[in-house]
């Protein structure tokens, strides 16, 4: 004990992460942010151009537009992950058998491939051939919509389903906190008159506030961190309308081979997410002052 | 406790560089030493394993191996040509270009080639005495504006627009010579409830074959090769011809075409649910009676005209394909005499397959192909002087993105022909300005 809280040995064991970490995390946002203030088509050397990319970023429509996507993007991210996840816990923790057959099947498609979810949706969203929304609209005698091409839709669609893959993480979580909920608070509750919702408005949920707010806020970094599904899907199609951030960098990048422009976008997407951190830190500070 | 941690910080961030660096500190030296075993040479490409260029090279490559030549030729492929692309262009900036790739004649092969990083392609088929062997649409669609040749062609095209008889039988309507025959044609079918054409919105370069169409019959390529040097603008009255024809066409794409991507574009024609499908013959194979789904019976018509065209009924899209590349650092003995086998027997196999190489050829036995195949290569021997320059090839890649992007939108009807010329002029005076 009295080793360990020695700032010598604390920093020898640190160090071979801290320098992993560097060299995988601290580093490529290093040279991104160099490469952003430079022009390359990958080819030739870079030219110095100092922050004309960033004064080119923010009197670019489209990214002004992929900034405002990708705020719905993460809002219906959140709101499929945080609200499906906790009321699938709720329902969960009243199930009296098959508890963890339910947990497992709701967890599998978190560890199914980006690329076989994005193919399922797309025949599941499909107009023509008919995918299987469709077919269910047409059963109601609805007309079928072409979700990933309509203007209209294409965004919450294709949000939609980055969030419904890892609902089954949330679920896990909840139903983790829920079932941790002291037994004798809950007794206490019944004993004073609780049922059923009153414990869960009143007692649980206020509980489990913490987990809440840790949920929401790895959602969120979770949710910036979005790029696969509008790629594969639509690829910030049609238009612009499921473009956002991540996507844009990409195209930037490797499709117009602006790698100092696309990097200058990186560096956008980085200090957003340092700053979600930020909050996490602040957050949990609170909670234990 | 902080001042100690900060430190390990420093350290661990000075020693993270130093260990990221020493790639860089390796990467001026190269491999010595006699290599054993066979050498391995890499061709990347953005075709599917299934397609005849990549069975073709695979059959060559296995041939070259039978007669005693210790090389392995590795093929890797890439999801589609977007994925192709990023993957090339990662692999250029990172200093591992593969031996052999797909290249179009592009600004960026420009660039390649200015940084020295390509094989003069054209010095080295002449040096091989193949160059004169090449027929001229196929080669000349590998050079670059410059003059400069960086690929050689794998494979002769001609681009048609196929259609579905019976449902154009149904409706007496005829396979259109003009512009306005050919939306008339559209309008028909929609009004009947059937979808006119099927396109793989998801790629690009498909809608931009569309716009292209009428630029290249009022101007043949001089409009497009203004427009990518700056001297001519997409608000001009030729490019306002093309963006307008693309508004008038979008209506007739199949509903939510924006994310179809390229084999269900296909199969939504061959499965009898689209009357039209622009594609070249690299897709002939599935048009040829023995392949055809049943029922389903086909023909096709080339690129429409218009009045006051100055280019000929029998100009259309015809070019090499996208040819294939040499990295100069890795054209070593060996890989240079595996290159020169492949092209000196590639041609007597792609044939085979029923697909139309590069070069000059003549079937001395029609009755082994297919009568499709036999049609089409008559039109392709009677083909004019000029072939329209794909616009993909031109534009420098930045505008390419933003003009497939917005494409989408004004076939859709989501911006005006005028505002997608601002967008597209917009995008040409920035890229072009440097």
């Amino acid at each position: 004990m009295t080793t360990l809280s020695k700032r010598g040995p604390a920093a020898v064991f640190l160090l071979p992460a801290l320098v992993i970490y560097s060299a995988i995390v601290v580093l490529p946002i290093a040279q991104a942010a160099w490469l952003s203030l430079t022009e390359w088509n990958g080819v030739s050397a870079a030219t110095w151009v100092g922050f004309a990319n960033y004064v080119e970023v923010f009197q670019d429509g489209v990214f002004l537009k992929s900034l405002v996507n990708n705020v719905v993007y993460i809002l219906v991210v959140m709101a499929t992950q945080i609200g499906a996840g906790l009321i699938l816990a709720i329902l969960v923790s009243y199930l009296q058998r098959s508890r963890d057959l339910v947990r497992t099947l709701y967890f599998i498609p978190a560890v199914i491939t980006v690329v076989a979810i994005a193919q399922l949706f797309r025949s599941i969203y499909s107009y023509e051939p008919v995918g299987l929304l469709n077919k269910v609209l047409l059963g109601l005698g609805l007309k079928p919509v072409p979700w990933l091409s309509n203007y209209q839709t294409a965004l919450p669609a294709v949000s939609f389903v980055e969030g419904w893959q890892f609902i089954g993480i949330y679920l896990i979580i909840f139903y983790s906190a829920l079932i941790a909920v002291p037994k004798d608070i809950v007794e206490a509750a019944q004993i004073d008159g609780a049922v059923d919702l009153k414990l869960l408005f009143r007692i649980k949920l206020p509980y489990i506030r913490n987990v809440i707010g840790l949920s929401l806020i790895l959602s969120l970094v979770g949710a910036l961190r979005g790029f696969a599904v509008p790629l594969l899907l639509t690829r910030g199609g049609p238009g612009s309308q499921t473009e956002i951030l991540a996507t844009y960098m990409y195209k930037k990048a490797f499709q117009s081979i602006k790698l100092g422009y696309g990097s200058a976008v990186a560096v956008i997407i980085a200090v957003i997410s340092f700053a979600g951190v930020i909050l996490i830190q602040r957050s949990t500070r609170s909670e234990e002052d | 406790m902080k001042r100690g941690l900060g430190l390990t910080v420093i350290v661990a961030m000075a020693l993270a560089v130093a260990v990221a660096a020493i790639p860089l500190w390796a990467s001026g030296t190269n491999e010595s030493g006699a290599q054993s075993g066979p050498k391995t040479i890499t061709y990347f490409t953005s075709k599917p394993p299934t397609d005849n260029v990549v069975i073709a090279i695979q059959k060559v490559a296995a041939a070259y191996k039978a007669e005693g030549h210790n090389v392995d030729l590795v093929v890797d492929t890439a999801a589609d040509r977007p994925a192709y692309v990023q993957k090339l262009r990662t692999l250029v900036a990172g200093n591992q270009m593969p031996e052999l790739f797909d290249l179009d004649a592009d600004p960026y092969a420009a660039q390649l080639g200015s940084a020295g990083k390509l094989v003069d392609m054209a010095q080295y088929l002449k040096k091989i005495g193949v160059y004169d062997t090449y027929i001229k649409n196929a080669i000349e669609y590998q050079r670059l504006p410059d003059g400069r040749i960086f690929s050689f062609p794998n494979q002769f095209v001609t681009e048609m627009t196929w259609y579905n008889v019976d449902i154009f039988n149904k409706y007496n309507l005829k396979a259109p010579k003009t512009f306005d025959e050919w939306l008339q044609v559209c309008k028909t079918l929609a009004a009947n409830g059937v979808t006119p054409i099927a396109i793989d919105g998801m790629d690009g370069w498909p809608l931009m074959r569309y716009i292209a169409m009428v630029p290249f019959r009022l101007s043949g390529n001089n409009y497009i090769t203004d427009l990518s040097t700056g001297k001519a603008k997409m608000s001009d009255p030729i490019g306002m011809a093309g963006v307008n024809f693309v508004a008038q066409m979008g209506k007739y794409f199949q509903t939510g075409f924006s994310s179809t991507d390229y084999t269900t574009a296909k199969n939504l024609f061959l499965g009898g649910k689209a009357a039209m499908y622009e594609i070249g013959t690299w897709e002939l194979t599935n048009f040829i009676s023995a392949n055809l789904p049943a029922g389903l019976k086909v023909d096709y018509f080339y690129m429409p005209t218009t009045a006051n065209a100055v280019t000929k009924p029998n100009e259309y899209w015809a070019f090499g394909g996208i040819g294939i590349a040499a990295a100069k650092d890795k054209f070593d003995a060996q890989t240079e005499a595996f290159t020169t086998y492949l092209i000196k027997h590639y041609d007597a196999v792609y044939l085979k397959l029923q697909q139309y190489p590069p070069t000059k050829f003549t079937i001395s036995d029609p009755s082994a192909f297919d009568p499709l195949f036999i049609r089409v290569q008559k039109d392709q021997a009677q083909y004019g002087d000029l072939a329209c320059k794909p616009w993909d090839v031109l534009l420098p890649a930045d505008v390419n993105s933003t003009m497939a992007d917005n494409l989408v939108a004004l076939a859709l009807g989501k911006v005006t022909p005028d505002d997608f010329a601002r967008v597209i002029d917009q995008s040409l005076a920035q890229n072009l300005k440097k």
